[in-house]
């Protein structure tokens, strides 16, 4: 204030103004409310100005915005909640049928597998999972065993399927891709509710499955708990299967618990911790098999997670994340052949695996134009499993990662990052990536993109030494080695390069379209060898042996309309695959005859010819639900997936195509105490004829699911 | 021999009088004696002290003695006007002797509730109030401007009244929008009626009531919408800080732009403008928000421009 003005004004300032500092231009964002005068000021009827005055923390920090489809450097399907509750899909793993060109298989009822593009086995390993950043394929296979994870699929919020590598930003082991799952913040829910099923799946004792939920919310702290069980008989296979026998044990049952709470101290920081454990019974074992007569598998699973993110302010997120999971499965039996004299042998496929890891990251808005993502993680992992592995294995990894998002123009933005690894084999490898967006118009954008993946060996490929010695007729401690590593392994590379177009449209219509071209090296495969004094002929190493490649086209059409009534989700992929024999893959530890000699060269060539068919030429699914009232609504899901071959051992999968059906109705008020909501799904309802990976024989399902809020 | 205690009294104001005399004699020594304005501030700092800062800024030059006081304190008007600014300084005022008063920073539910406590000022033509709320027509035009692919508005209400959501109704109709409102209650917890009403609209419209929207319950409310793919229009910065993609509101500074205009009439005229909504408005957006949401994100200044002209506000 200057002086000539003084005069005119009288401020009288009381002691108490006097107190206080000067007077200063507050922003109106830092209003003068505290935080806390919050709803204890609001309890009676004195109307006050703080509604408009308060300030209030940042709770969409950087890090909580996810990247909208037409921003992402990848291509990304999104399945909601919504989405998996209207699809009626029991377990996690069939949700993944709604991802373009993703294949989920079963080698039994307990034992899905998914894979995007295909598959080469049963034991997936060539995608990235996480569990709200928590990652989920285990050694010694690398693989996710879904039906242990404690999770149920009541607890998903949204499934973020990364369709291509992304190690920049989701870490190693994703040369095919990622599934992000993020589940229900702990805020979710304020109340409870209890949930059964029955259903016929299997035939025999059926399905059934329950499920409690319960969730409270406060000013500072929330909290979430979930308790599942879920059995059923698993599926039936034909007699003409050489699995035949596996549908006379292919029950399974599982626990399950979890809890997530999120406290906040203040408006800067939040801290989220979960925790859960999952304990199952896997029945298995043929009656033929000698060594793997009818038995149970128990497998054990837990897990804790602390997730600290300071939101300081709009532009700055820091987060530590710290994660511990423990998984073991016990599959102890005698084999059925008993000598006279010595008796039966007792044989133990047991397997632990312990993984920790420590990440740190950093999300920064820079000015209007950058937002950079950087961290660096830490991930200490041991397994033992006596027959299986040479010895207990345990590694450290650590990786450094950086992504920038720049946006060049309006119109142009620029994704770049890289990540840098040390596999704890001995390796470092860096996986870079840049993609570039161009929105030609807010309703159009075209995505370019080059990306390097790797994916470190997984222990069963680099040291195996599974074998059993037992007392067998052909005579006493009888060697069967199956797999045997030669180890040396190099992590598999892959370079892809995709093209892709977004179109977001006002009247409720998205497109998302695609093509690749992918190229994998040193894929790591089954080199199968003749082991000296073994009764198992081949056995199996593992090596790098195939070049591979797979070009595809893909799309999603999205449309909502009718207020929200309505919801159409169409995929299609086209794809295809090849692979060439790199070098020279066969040790032979002894002399062999010629014509064993050629029936195992004939049976790596085939594996290489035969590579193409691991994925289905054509696939498409769609899911169709719509509102009919407050109370009723209904969906159709139809998934259809081409002739497939997916790899050893197993015979080839036709054409399957299933219908769906699922209608609901709601009861009382919605997700009060004394609702709920009874709905009956019918899969396959057409009862075609779907084989799956391992020869099982889907047919027509029916559930019913009734919940109770309490 | 003492001063005379006229000479004494005269030589301590002399600095005052002096300056008075140089300020006021280029204006000329016939200008009538300057209106009397008491400002009483609810509380010391934030945005009543962005206010009496601004408003004495706009008085600068004018003939207009401003006295800035606390609500604590015992108000003496005499026969100027009162500037009540927020609630507490609004009801403290309100019960005094005070003839003109000007009630700011206050919502219009609380000046209705003055009003109705103080029936005897309804009818004075020198009671007078500038809302903090917006015309209901300022945000129904925003979120058709933002928004223009999105036709369901949501709104979550406690305390409003049919009238209001009536009013709210046909303006967004007006526009194409329609409105799924949903009482909260003992029947209908917040985080019932707020999926509810996310399930069946497509962005959600925040109005001021505090049984929803405070600092215990917006952290959830701006989950849950996100997760939901909902934008929120909120109505205070704070919002769009938080997480909302956009808010109209007003600033204290411009509230103090118009009180200054209410002064000057009151000085010429003796009354003061019916009470009204604010007439100057910003627009803060939150961008990243609205990319995340995959949204085509306009800038503030654009969507002020747009909504001024079409409303024919002032900037």
């Amino acid at each position: 204030m200057s002086v000539e003005n003084m005069p005119r004004f009288r401020l009288r300032m009381r002691r108490k103004f006097a107190r206080s500092v000067r007077p200063q231009r507050f922003s109106w964002l830092i209003a003068s409310a505290s935080f806390s005068v919050c709803a204890v000021c609001y309890a009676g009827d004195d109307v006050s100005e703080q509604s408009f005055l308060q300030d209030f923390p940042v709770v969409l920090s950087a890090s909580r915005l996810s990247q909208p489809i037409s921003e992402t450097p990848n291509a990304v399907t999104v399945i909601d909640r919504a989405a998996i509750k209207t699809s009626g899909f029991r377990n996690i793993a069939d949700v993944f049928k709604l991802v373009p060109g993703m294949y989920v298989g079963y080698k039994d009822g307990y034992s899905p597998f998914v894979s995007y593009r295909g598959g080469m086995d049963e034991y997936t390993r060539r995608m990235q999972v996480l569990v709200d950043g928590r990652s989920v394929y285990l050694p010694p296979y690398n693989t996710v065993d879904w039906e242990d994870l404690p999770l149920h699929i009541n607890d998903i919020e949204r499934i973020e399927v990364v369709r291509g590598p992304a190690a920049t930003s989701y870490g190693s082991n994703s040369i095919l891709g990622v599934i992000n799952i993020t589940t229900r913040d702990a805020s979710a829910l304020n109340g409870a509710s209890i949930s059964a099923t029955r259903g016929n799946a299997g035939g025999g004792n059926g399905a059934s499955d329950a499920v409690i939920h319960y969730g409270r919310c406060g000013e500072r702290l929330d909290y979430r708990l979930t308790f599942g069980a879920k059995s059923d008989d698993g599926f039936k296979f034909p007699a003409s299967s050489p699995n035949y026998y596996n549908g006379y044990n292919d029950s399974s049952r599982t626990y399950i618990a979890n809890l997530r709470g999120n406290y906040r101290p203040n408006g800067a920081d939040s801290f989220d911790l979960q925790l859960g454990f999952s304990d199952g019974v896997r029945a298995t074992g043929d009656p033929r098999n000698t060594n793997s007569p009818p038995h149970d598998i128990k497998n054990k699973s837990n897990f804790f997670q602390l997730n600290w993110l300071r939101a300081p302010d709009r532009n700055n997120d820091y987060r530590i994340h710290y994660y511990r999971i423990y998984r073991n499965s016990t599959d102890e039996r005698y084999n059925a052949v008993i000598l006279p004299v010595v008796g039966s042998t007792l044989l133990a496929d047991n397997v632990a695996a312990l993984r920790q890891e420590l990440e740190f990251q950093h999300t920064a808005q820079i000015g209007q134009v950058n937002r950079l993502v950087w961290g660096v993680a830490v991930r200490q992992e041991s397994a033992d499993a006596p027959t299986l592995l040479k010895a207990p294995q345990s590694l450290r990894q650590s990786r450094l990662f950086a992504n920038d998002e720049w946006r060049i123009s309006p119109k142009l933005l620029l994704n770049a990052g890289a990540m840098l690894e040390h596999n704890g084999m001995g390796r470092k490898d860096l996986s870079p990536k840049v993609a570039l967006n161009y929105h030609a118009t807010a309703e159009h954008t075209f995505r370019a993109g080059v990306s390097v993946a790797h994916r470190n060996p997984a222990w069963v490929e680099e040291s195996s030494n599974s074998r059993y010695v037992t007392n067998t007729t052909a005579g006493p401690n009888t060697l069967y080695q199956y797999l045997y590593s030669s180890g040396g392994l190099r992590p598999e590379r892959a370079l892809s390069r995709e093209v892709g177009y977004l179109g977001n449209f006002h009247s409720g219509l998205s497109v998302d379209l695609r093509a690749y071209n992918d190229q994998v090296s040193d894929v790591i495969f089954f080199d199968p060898f003749v082991y000296a004094g073994s009764l198992k002929v081949p056995t199996y190493d593992f090596r790098n042996e195939f070049s591979a490649r797979y070009t595809g086209l893909e799309g999603t059409v999205k449309y909502i309309w009718g207020a929200k009534k309505n919801n159409l989700i169409f995929n299609y992929a086209h794809q295809s695959s090849s692979a060439v024999l790199v070098g020279t893959p066969i040790i032979f530890t002894q002399p062999l005859p010629l014509a064993v000699q050629n029936a195992v060269l004939a049976q790596i060539q085939n594996a290489a010819t035969g590579f193409g068919a691991s994925v289905p030429m054509n696939s498409f699914s769609l899911l169709y639900s719509r509102q009919m009232s407050d109370a009723c609504s209904a969906s159709v899901g139809y998934y259809q997936q081409g002739a497939v071959h997916v790899y050893v051992g197993q015979s080839p999968q036709p054409l399957n195509r299933r219908l769906d059906l699922r209608v609901a109705r709601r009861f009382g008020a919605t997700e009060k105490v004394g609702g709920g909501e009874v709905s009956l799904v019918v899969q396959n309802a057409l009862q075609d004829n779907n084989v799956g990976y391992s020869g099982y024989l889907f047919d027509r399902r029916a559930y019913l699911t009734a919940t109770f809020n309490f | 021999m003492g001063e005379p205690v006229w000479w004494s009294a005269m030589r301590k104001q002399a600095g005052r009088i002096l300056v008075l005399l140089c300020l006021y004699l280029p204006l000329g020594c016939i200008q009538a004696a300057p209106l009397a304005v008491t400002v009483v501030l609810s509380e010391h700092g934030g945005p009543y002290q962005e206010f009496s800062d601004a408003l004495r800024e706009k008085l600068i030059k004018k003939n207009i003695y401003l006295d800035i006081v606390d609500e604590a304190d015992e108000v003496n008007p005499g026969q100027g006007m009162v500037v009540a600014v927020g609630m507490k300084a609004a009801a403290a005022v309100a019960g005094s002797g005070a003839r003109a008063i000007l009630n700011v920073l206050v919502p219009e539910t609380g000046h209705e509730k003055l009003l109705r406590d103080h029936p005897q000022r309804a009818a004075s033509k020198a009671y007078s109030a500038i809302f903090l709320d917006q015309p209901t027509e300022r945000q129904v035009r925003l979120i058709a401007a933002m928004l223009p692919g999105k036709r369901q508005v949501g709104v979550l209400f406690d305390s409003f009244s049919p009238d209001e959501l009536a009013e709210l109704k046909q303006r967004m109709a007006m526009h194409g929008l329609s409105l799924h409102e949903h009482k909260i209650g003992a029947d209908f917890p917040l985080h019932i009626a707020l999926q509810h009403i996310l399930d069946n609209s497509e962005v959600l419209l925040a109005l001021p009531d505090a049984a929803i929207y405070n600092s215990s319950t917006i952290r959830n409310i701006l989950l849950a919408s996100y997760r939901s793919g909902d934008p929120v229009i909120g109505f205070s910065p704070a919002y769009v800080k938080a997480g909302a993609l956009a808010a109209v509101f007003t600033t204290p500074a411009q509230i103090a732009e118009q009180t200054a205009r209410f002064i000057q009439q009151y000085g010429e005229t003796r009354t003061l403008p019916s009470a009204q909504h604010p007439q100057l408005f910003e627009i803060a957006v939150n961008e990243q928000v609205g990319r995340s949401l995959g949204l085509a994100v306009r800038s503030a200044e654009e969507l002020v421009q747009e909504i001024s002209a079409i409303a024919g506000d002032a900037r």
